[in-house]
């Protein structure tokens, strides 16, 4: 999984760097969330402008890492649009992510 | 493994003194040397025999060294076959085009014991490996081999599991599956729960394999218990919206009792009264049904979209259902993601719209025909036979069933 990862007020902006999060990426991604939370990450701005695919095996991955984090910390996600904005609106990601339009709301989310 | 005492060398040397002295020496390593005359003759050896080492003079009437290995290796490209040349020349030159025939090491003349004894200990050294390989090989092959065998009769026993096609009261069910070469979490069913109410489902379980495949049994198998439960909830004078929201609610629950997993799965879940056409369909997070109401116009999606089963807890009142009475004559379609996700090669997606459009252009062909057409177009937009997931598309008809159906004026 291609990340490039960057702090700002304590808040951890990772940023995707892969088009598809597929089968093939999805136990990768998994990991991921693992890592940072063992990493102290505890609050994730997490870009995800460039992925333009996420299949159900990315999703659940992505879910895996939000319960992962519990209440330990916050997760908040930008940069969603095209087929995983519509994967998201049709399994109701939408409610239980904050889904922000863009990386400065996303921060300000955070921040509170 | 091939042991020295009985590893068999093939000799090709025309001068006879020359030949003897080799064939001596070889026999006194604990090889088995064969002796020909000239590359003709080796050539002719090495078709009849399982020879693998084969030492070779340069200079040869007939056929000479470099020929006869070029030719070897022509003839025989996949077998393990390893070529010391003879030389007397000391040309690098020769020697590269020597190499370049498929000559794998050379001996110089004349011909010292320590040095032959070195290089059969290489040959030796190389057929070892090579004949380990080939055993490793033909163990995985075999293994490989077992494992599909193990995965194509878990997905038949899967399609088994899948009902025919078959008229519920006034609803006739039909479906058409293109299976991807993998074992995957696709499964549905429909079936009468009542002597007036059916139950219809499509279920997908995230990512693909015999995991995913083992939990979409587990939801079949759980599914196939809830007619009893949808009776008795019937039974107490409940409308079908309830049943529906109890039942989606029930087996999230079910799902979320089992140790995590990582998967969770996407449904359309719905009960249908097989005699008014009165239905309510549960969605969550599954590609939403279409409904083709009437001919020639483009099924139109039911619903917006649904939190996933075994994701989150949820209470019934969470479940998103649709609620409406079908026409007669409407066709309704519930559809796999390997349908609308199902790409061209230049990589453009089947969608939803064209799957719309398609199943409306399509509508005066009977139920049957229409699959039939819709599978063979979905097969000529990704262009190959096998597809990446699960096609599958289940069409309902409500009403009188057939090609007229649909010819109201």
């Amino acid at each position: 999984m291609h990340t490039e990862i960057s702090q700002v007020d304590g808040i951890s902006i990772v940023r995707i760097q892969e088009k598809r999060i597929d089968a093939a990426r999805a136990s990768d991604f998994r990991a991921m969330f693992q890592e940072l939370i063992q990493a102290g990450h505890r609050r994730i701005a997490l870009d995800l402008s460039k992925v333009e695919f996420m299949d159900s095996s990315g999703l659940g991955a992505l879910v895996g890492g939000l319960k992962l984090m519990g209440d330990k910390g916050d997760l908040a996600l930008f940069g969603v649009t095209g087929l995983v904005e519509s994967l998201f609106r049709l399994t109701r990601m939408d409610k239980i992510f904050p889904i922000l339009g863009n990386e400065a709301d996303t921060l300000d989310r955070l921040r509170t | 493994m091939t042991s020295p005492a009985i590893t068999p060398v093939l000799i090709a040397e025309d001068d006879a003194p020359t030949r003897k002295l080799l064939a001596a020496l070889l026999h006194k390593l604990g090889f088995s040397p064969i002796e020909v005359r000239d590359g003709l003759e080796a050539l002719e050896t090495m078709e009849t025999s399982g020879i693998h080492i084969v030492i070779s003079d340069w200079d040869m009437p007939g056929m000479d060294g470099p020929t006869l290995c070029q030719t070897l290796r022509e003839r025989h490209p996949g077998r393990f076959i390893y070529i010391v040349m003879l030389t007397g020349r000391e040309d690098a030159g020769a020697h590269m085009s020597a190499l370049d025939a498929g000559a794998d090491d050379f001996i110089r003349k004349p011909i010292s014991t320590a040095e032959l004894r070195a290089r059969l200990r290489t040959a030796q050294r190389m057929l070892t490996l090579h004949s380990d390989l080939a055993i490793r090989n033909q163990k995985l092959n075999m293994a490989h081999a077992f494992l599909s065998k193990e995965l194509a009769s878990a997905q038949k026993v899967q399609f088994d599991l899948l009902p025919k096609p078959a008229s519920l009261g006034a609803a006739t069910f039909d479906w058409i599956l293109d299976p991807s070469c993998y074992i995957g979490g696709d499964t549905f069913d429909y079936f009468m729960v009542n002597d007036r109410l059916a139950a219809l489902y499509i279920l997908d379980v995230s990512g693909h394999g015999v995991a995913a495949a083992m939990l979409a049994f587990t939801a079949h198998t759980r599914l196939m218990y809830t007619p009893q439960q949808i009776a008795a909830v019937a039974e107490k004078g409940e409308g079908i919206e309830i049943i529906v929201r109890e039942v989606v609610t029930g087996i999230n629950r079910h799902f979320l009792s089992m140790k995590d997993t990582g998967h969770y799965m996407t449904m359309i879940f719905g009960i249908l009264d097989t005699e008014t056409g009165q239905l309510c369909l549960a969605q969550s997070g599954h590609p939403p049904p279409l409904l083709l109401a009437d001919a020639d116009t483009i099924a139109q999606p039911l619903g917006t979209g649904g939190l996933a089963i075994g994701m989150f807890e949820f209470d019934p009142g969470d479940v998103e259902v649709s609620n409406l009475t079908l026409p007669h004559g409407s066709r309704l379609f519930l559809y796999s993601d390997g349908v609308t996700e199902c790409e061209s090669p230049a990589g453009d997606p089947y969608g939803q719209d064209r799957l719309g459009a398609r199943l409306g252009a399509l509508s005066r062909l009977s139920l049957h025909e229409a699959l039939a057409s819709l599978k063979d177009d979905l097969l000529a937009w990704r262009g190959s036979d096998l597809p990446e997931d699960d096609v599958t598309v289940i069409a309902m008809e409500f009403g009188t069933p057939g090609p007229c159906a649909l010819d109201r004026a």
